[in-house]
Parts: structure tokens; C-alpha cells; sequence
């Protein structure tokens, strides 16, 4: 079993030692400031419903909301939605929270489609790169049988894949905290699910929806996998 | 003869029509260097490739320390340490990297061990350079180093002085027949360069089209078929006369090549001819003896070099 460890972190090292990996981070890392930069200067984010009248501020916005609405008629599918949610603030009497680091990274999870792409760069290329560089030989001349150097690569793909997916989680509520500020340690926003609108803590949604994104690259990984295989 | 180290029996292979190695048998024996020569595409590197696994014989079996590459493929490689074709290292590690990295994959590799080999095969310097920078002969090292890690009872050697230098290909010599006599290791190499074979192994097996057509010892006598005539180069002053004497006096017919002179004869009569031609007033700069045979030995069993 050690030894199969040791094929892993084998497999794990090549990957990390490549420069191609660390141009995959840098490019995450560029597009989660990014990002975080485009939603400071966007999106009004301080602590504006912190005072008591948060309920006026929130009618003001529906006002606001309505008027540009008649201006520009393109806007008004996301601001129909916008009113519904502050209305449903309203009409629950929810005082809304501001927007803070875990708030970042829940709107994150966008970037997991990102994180699939470069496990996939990754995955293509670790069976393909060995025969390119010749080193495969050098591989199965060892007292190892083919399928346990295909599975050790397999399982450092997955590996790779929520290494990367930690990083973007990390990193996102780092640059979050740094940029907007820690809200609280569980916050709950209102979100517009499958059945209207609810009121739902942020960790629980991050949980759901990196989880679910995970599942769907194991997913295509392993299918990835089994094509490399053959 | 020692204990056998690596016996082909049978050995066929074939892929679709081609029928690329026929009915090879030989064994190779403990602390014995064995040389595989033949021209292009006579078969040496499909031998090689069968001989660690990377590719399933048609027919016939390969054991290994009486292990068996079909059914006991773990066993019989783990005795096993070989560069098959290029020594390719992945580019963007250091040698050290690249070492520790195959050193994983065998238990039981110290890192006292990797630095004996590395200092075994010279590489200490750029140890911590990326390979990528390594120059052909540098790569070379490395693969020997490599295949040298997990002290391998057979080590298996796919042209293994190319891109040496020179001083290099001597070390790398020496250090194979220390090797071989001092650790009783076998060494299969391959090679198309004769002179290197015949100065590093003990036994050649000469391929061609699959198939063996002979295995000969190195230190074999020569002269054991009818050739017991070597050739003698001579440089000598003034060379006509020289010539007229060994003509009319021993019946040679020496050849001129530009001022030496060249005829065959008996080995035992060489010193009385010399003497012979000083006590006639020539003077002589150089006397030199060809011996290598095995040339052409080679081209004999080979024939013409015709890829099928």
C-alpha cells in the first residue's frame, strides 16, 4: 500500500514541478482578484442596510429599480428579479446582510467550470506526456504492473482536481476578506431556488454547490480516464 | 560456466505478417558481458524490448533468474535495470529529481545509494540541473544510473556509449567489466559499433534478420579457422628497397600505402623479418599489427547489409 502511495506522490510531483501548472494557478489567482475587483467597483457592497432603516433604503432601490426599467428595456428581466427579492426581504422582515468574504465565494463556484478545464489539460496529458517524453518505458520496466501505474495516475488526477478546487475556495475567501471584509461566520442571504424565493445560510450553499460541481468532474474524469485507458 | 542469469528459449515474435525474431535461444550467464550486434533492423531492439516486458513474445519464453517474464513478470524484472533505446528523463526535473522519482518506485532505495551511483557514474556536478540542460552523453549517464539504482543482477544496455566522448566511453567500459567480475552482474549490451563490443564483452551474439547466426567468445583465438596470417603495417626508410627484399626473400606482395607498407604473414615470423630488414641498412619508424579479425568476422556472417 505504501508503495502505491509513493506512486501516487510520484505522479503528484511531476505534475506540480511543471511550469504549465503553476501558469494554471497564476491564472486563477489573476481571475479571482479579478474578479473580486469588478464586484467592488460594481456592486455597492459596504454595510449600507446595517442602520435601521434598511427598510426605506430597500423600497428606494425598488423605486430606482423601476425607473431604470422604463429607461432601458434590456434591463428588465434582472431587475424584475432584483425587486422580487428585495420585496421578499420585505415581506419576511429580513434584515439583509452585507456582503462579505463567503458571500465572494459562494459566486465563485462559477470558477469550478474553469477548475474542470485544467484537470482535464492535466488528465489528457499524463498518460499522453510519458510516451511523448519516452519516459513510459522507463515506467513499466519496473516491477509494476500497467493497471497500478494507470490507477496511481488516475488517483492523482482526482487528487489535482480537489487540491485545485480547495485552492479556489481558499483563496476566493482570502482575496474576499482582504476586498469586502468577513461578515460573520454564517451569514444567510435570500436566493431565488427551483420553488421561489428562500432564506438559506451561505455555508450551506457553498457546501451544496462546490459539492455537486465536484461529483460532475469526478464524472467526466473518470470517463476521461477509461478513454485514456483504451 | 556460472549460474544462468537470462535464458531466451524459442523466442519468436511477430507483428501481423513481419516475422521479426525467429526461434532465438541463447543464455546469458552470471558476471558475463554479452554483446548483441547486427545491422539495421536485424532485430536487437525487439529482442531488448521482449527482454524487459514491454513487449509479449508471439512464442517461446525469457527467464530471468529462473523466473519466467510471462507469468512471473514481477519477479523476473525486479532483477532487472536497463535503457531501452534513448535515455529519455523527463525535461523539466533535475537528475536528482528524475532519480528520486524512479528510486520510489522500487522499495528499498536509500539515498545513500543514489549518491553512490550518482558518483559511480560521474554526474555530481549537474546532479541538481534540470535535465532539459544535460548534454546527450549527460543523459546517457544519468539512464545508467537509473537502470544502476535497485543493484540489478542484469543489466540490460541499448547502446550505451552513444554520445559518449571518448574518456567517457572508457569509464563507462571499466566500469561495466568491474561490474560484471567484481559484482557478478550480467550485461547485455547492444551496439553496431564492433571495436566497442570487442572491448567490452566476453561474448557476442551476432543478429540477423531475427535470427542468431552466431555467438562467438571475445578471447577466442583468431586464428583457429585458416587465416593464421595477420596483417603487419610497416613505415620504413628507404621503402623500395624494403619492398624488393620482402618480395624476393619471402615471397610477400606488400602494398604500398603511401609510405607504409603492408603484407600478411605468420605472427612467430614477424621479428625475423624485422631483423632481416635492419641488417639490410633500412631503417625502420613503426611496426603495427591488425588484429582486429572480428570486423571482418562480422561482415562474413552478415553478408550484405539488406533490411528485409
Amino acid at each position: 500500500m505504501s508503495n502505491f502511495f509513493k506512486l501516487v506522490s510520484n505522479e503528484l510531483i511531476k505534475t506540480y514541478i511543471q511550469k504549465s501548472t503553476w501558469v494554471m494557478y497564476i491564472i486563477l489567482v489573476g481571475i479571482i482578484i479579478g474578479l473580486a475587483a469588478l464586484t467592488m467597483s460594481f456592486e455597492e457592497t459596504g454595510d449600507k442596510y446595517d442602520q435601521d432603516n434598511w427598510r426605506e433604503m430597500l423600497q428606494q432601490e425598488n423605486k430606482d429599480l423601476q425607473s431604470e426599467m422604463k429607461e432601458e428595456e434590456f434591463m428588465e428581466g434582472m431587475n424584475t428579479s432584483l425587486i422580487a427579492k428585495n420585496n421578499y426581504y420585505l415581506e419576511n422582515d429580513i434584515q439583509p446582510e452585507g456582503y462579505g468574504a463567503l458571500q465572494f465565494v459562494m459566486e465563485n463556484q462559477l470558477l469550478l467550470s474553469l477548475v474542470s478545464l485544467l484537470t482535464i489539460i492535466v488528465a489528457a496529458g499524463i498518460v499522453a506526456n510519458e510516451y511523448r517524453w519516452g519516459t513510459i518505458k522507463l515506467l513499466l520496466i519496473r516491477p509494476i504492473s500497467r493497471t497500478k501505474i494507470l490507477l496511481s495516475k488516475y488517483i492523482s488526477v482526482l487528487l489535482f482536481a480537489f487540491i485545485t478546487l480547495l485552492f479556489v475556495l481558499l483563496f476566493s475567501w482570502v482575496v474576499g476578506a482582504i476586498f469586502f471584509g468577513v461578515n460573520g461566520l454564517n451569514p444567510h442571504i435570500v436566493l431565488e431556488k427551483s420553488n421561489g424565493f428562500a432564506y438559506v445560510p451561505v455555508l450551506g450553499e457553498i457546501a451544496s454547490g462546490y459539492g455537486y460541481k465536484l461529483i460532475n468532474l469526478f464524472m467526466m474524469l473518470h470517463l476521461l480516464h477509461d478513454i485514456n485507458y483504451f | 560456466m556460472s549460474e544462468a542469469a537470462m535464458e531466451l528459449i524459442n523466442l519468436e515474435k511477430k507483428i501481423g505478417k513481419n516475422h521479426i525474431i525467429k526461434d532465438l535461444s541463447f543464455t546469458i550467464h552470471k558476471g558475463e558481458v554479452f554483446g548483441l550486434i547486427g545491422p539495421n533492423g536485424a532485430g536487437k531492439t525487439t529482442t531488448i524490448r521482449m527482454m524487459v516486458g514491454l513487449m509479449k513474445p508471439t512464442d517461446g519464453d525469457i527467464h530471468i533468474l529462473g523466473n519466467s517474464i510471462k507469468s512471473n513478470f514481477k519477479e523476473a524484472i525486479r532483477e532487472v535495470g536497463a535503457i531501452v533505446e534513448n535515455p529519455e528523463m523527463y525535461p523539466f526535473m533535475t537528475g536528482w529529481q528524475n532519480l528520486m522519482h524512479y528510486a520510489r518506485m522500487t522499495p528499498g532505495i536509500t539515498k545513500e545509494r543514489i549518491k553512490e551511483v550518482i558518483k559511480l557514474v560521474g554526474l555530481e556536478k549537474p546532479i541538481n540541473e534540470k535535465v532539459k540542460k544535460y548534454s546527450l552523453g549527460m543523459r546517457q549517464r544519468l539512464g545508467i544510473a537509473q537502470a544502476l539504482l535497485h543493484s540489478p543482477s542484469i543489466l540490460i544496455l541499448d547502446e550505451p556509449t552513444n554520445g559518449l566522448d571518448p574518456a567517457g566511453i572508457r569509464e563507462i567500459r571499466q566500469y561495466i567489466r568491474n561490474l560484471a567480475e567484481k559484482e557478478n552482474v550480467a550485461v547485455i549490451i547492444s551496439s553496431h559499433l564492433l571495436s566497442e563490443i570487442e572491448l567490452m564483452c566476453d561474448k557476442i551474439g551476432v543478429i540477423k534478420n531475427g535470427q542468431l547466426v552466431a555467438i562467438q567468445e571475445v578471447n577466442e583465438p583468431v586464428e583457429t579457422e585458416q587465416v593464421k596470417l595477420i596483417e603487419v603495417n610497416l613505415e620504413a626508410e628507404p621503402i623500395e628497397k624494403a619492398a624488393s627484399i620482402l618480395r624476393n626473400k619471402y615471397e610477400f606482395k606488400p602494398e604500398h600505402k603511401g609510405n607504409i607498407l603492408s603484407f600478411e604473414t605468420d605472427r612467430k615470423d614477424v621479428p625475423s623479418i624485422i631483423k632481416k630488414l635492419v641488417e639490410q641498412d633500412i631503417l625502420i619508424y613503426q611496426v603495427n599489427v591488425t588484429k582486429t579479425k572480428l570486423e571482418d568476422k562480422f561482415f562474413d556472417l552478415i553478408g550484405e547489409n539488406i533490411i528485409e
